[in-house]
């Protein structure tokens, strides 16, 4: 975990000080600007319990103001994992999966001629994580809620209209099962 | 396209999808169990047990062995940090998984950061009751002993989802209709209950006052001793009521055995009225003989220290 949230300081370091070295700009949006990003990735967290995380594929959405700040919206779905265990009178069987809804505030800047987009942000969110057992033929499910928030960070290339790039992000869980999380995500999208 | 797919799916199922081999269920699992001589049943009791590394759950499992007991009853969070199914395997059953024919186990919090505890339920086969419900009863020489599923409430650190798995602890509750009626059908002398949150405890989670409910039921029916575990800590306390008084002529004698390998023990918050013994730097397990008329405690220390309590007394008329 701080592995993780020490290469993403370095990295929002080292932009803005190549971009001040260099004397870029930041050509601020003359409008506000919506755009929509599909994502999938891959999130873990600190912990020996079975995975909530795993593969995710995800969508976002949102808009960029002339300041230039950036606020979006979003939901990712997260696979989980499954476990088994089986002796010769016993059957067991469990999955784990989560929904991520969240919302975060940005702020844009760019870099190698406006080509280049680094977006810092703050994530607020919550897991919704789905539980399901099944023993000896009885079956249990439920649903639990866990608030998350951290720091996230996009690099999102651009093409013309369509971007692609890379969001990576580190979340603290603060509930009875305090792990945090780290997610890198590929980014694939549209800003008009 | 197609195959990168297919190949994406393939790396998914087998990142995400994991399966072990349970120890066979033994056959005495079942519930009741039968000591070696009725009149005196030798009981061991302890929850907080495994974790690895770090736990001392080997110490605590020489001391099993060494008394030799008719049945062990484990108190609940057997294994750290997670109740994962690798815990189970890995880390608990080379311990204490050489007396699993033999115990009876109820299901603490830390088994609930599994998905509904179903590692748990899993290993302890019918040891632990019904699957997913946390409760049963059975007699042992001349006691009746009920176990209880205590994780009810959102102060005890477990799932706000999780009560509904098996009713909660409320009056009403399935598990408080199942506690009368199996206490009517089993009117024993000698009667024990045991489950994972103290209702009472000076140690720092505090008391579970969502067990009140169902200990007023124990109390209504002439029950005597309660286990509980939860809190890392022994503690003895003189028989109580259901709204912590001391009660001498109808409370019930709880014992608090968070001492079973898991380190560090906890601090005392603050001294619970009608505690009578306390002990915060010694891990052990409990050894109960269960008598006709009575019982006899001992906690029995491990790794040489010299802390110890032992006394004995009469189940109500």
């Amino acid at each position: 975990m701080p592995r993780l949230t020490c290469a993403l300081l370095v990295s929002l370091v080292t932009t803005l000080i190549t971009q001040t070295v260099r004397g870029e700009t930041v050509p601020a949006p003359s409008r506000l600007r919506w755009s929509m990003d599909g994502r999938l990735g891959y999130a873990t967290s600190w912990t020996t319990g079975q995975s909530y995380l795993g593969p995710a594929t995800g969508l976002v959405g949102g808009w960029t103001f002339g300041v230039p700040v950036h606020v979006e919206l979003g939901a990712a779905y997260h696979v989980g994992s499954i476990e088994s265990a089986t002796n010769d009178t016993l059957v067991y069987w469990s999955r784990r999966r989560s929904v991520f809804v969240h919302a975060a505030a940005g702020y844009n800047r760019t870099i190698l001629a406006g080509r280049l987009l680094v977006r810092p942000r703050l994530i607020l969110g919550s897991f919704f994580i789905v539980d399901e057992a099944e023993l000896g033929g009885a079956i249990r499910e439920g649903i639990e809620a866990r608030f998350a928030f951290g720091p996230g960070v996009d690099f999102l290339y651009r093409f013309g209209a369509l971007h692609a790039g890379l969001d990576a992000r580190a979340l603290f869980v603060p509930s009875h099962v305090a792990a945090p999380v780290g997610g890198l995500f590929g980014v694939f999208g549209i800003e008009r | 396209m197609t195959r990168f797919v297919a190949l994406l799916a393939a790396v998914c199922v087998s990142a995400c999808s994991r399966s072990r081999e349970l120890p066979p269920c033994d056959a005495s699992l079942a519930l009741p169990v039968a000591p070696k001589d009725p009149a005196a049943a030798v009981i061991v009791a302890a929850g907080d047990i495994a974790e690895c590394p770090g736990g001392r759950q080997e110490e605590t499992a020489a001391l099993v062995e060494q008394i030799g007991p008719d049945a062990v009853f484990t108190l609940g969070d057997t294994t750290y940090p997670d109740g994962a199914l690798d815990e189970f395997l890995d880390c608990y059953h080379p311990s204490w998984g050489k007396f699993r024919p033999i115990t009876r186990a109820v299901v603490g919090n830390h088994e609930y950061h599994a998905p509904r505890a179903g590692p748990f339920f899993a290993y302890f086969c019918g040891g632990a009751g019904a699957p997913f419900e946390g409760r049963a009863s059975f007699d042992i020489g001349a006691w009746h002993v009920v176990m209880l599923n205590s994780n009810c409430g959102g102060d005890l650190d477990v799932p706000s989802s999780v009560p509904d798995d098996f009713g909660g602890c409320g009056p009403d509750s399935p598990q408080a209709r199942w506690l009368k009626e199996d206490l009517a059908a089993h009117p024993s002398r000698c009667t024990l209950a045991m489950w994972h949150h103290p209702r009472f405890t000076s140690g720092e989670h505090g008391s579970a006052d969502s067990m009140r409910d169902l200990w007023k039921i124990l109390q209504d029916a002439g029950a005597d001793v309660v286990l509980a575990g939860h809190a890392h800590l022994y503690e003895r306390f003189a028989p109580m009521n259901a709204d912590g008084q001391v009660d001498v002529v109808r409370g019930m004698r709880g014992f608090v055995v968070g001492t079973g390998g898991k380190v560090p023990l906890h601090a005392i918050d603050q001294v619970h009225a009608g505690s009578e013994v306390r002990n915060t730097d010694t891990l052990g397990v409990l050894r109960l003989e269960l008598r006709s008329e009575g019982y006899a405690w001992r906690f029995v220390p491990a790794g040489g220290s010299s802390f110890t309590d032992e006394g004995e007394a009469p189940c109500h008329d």
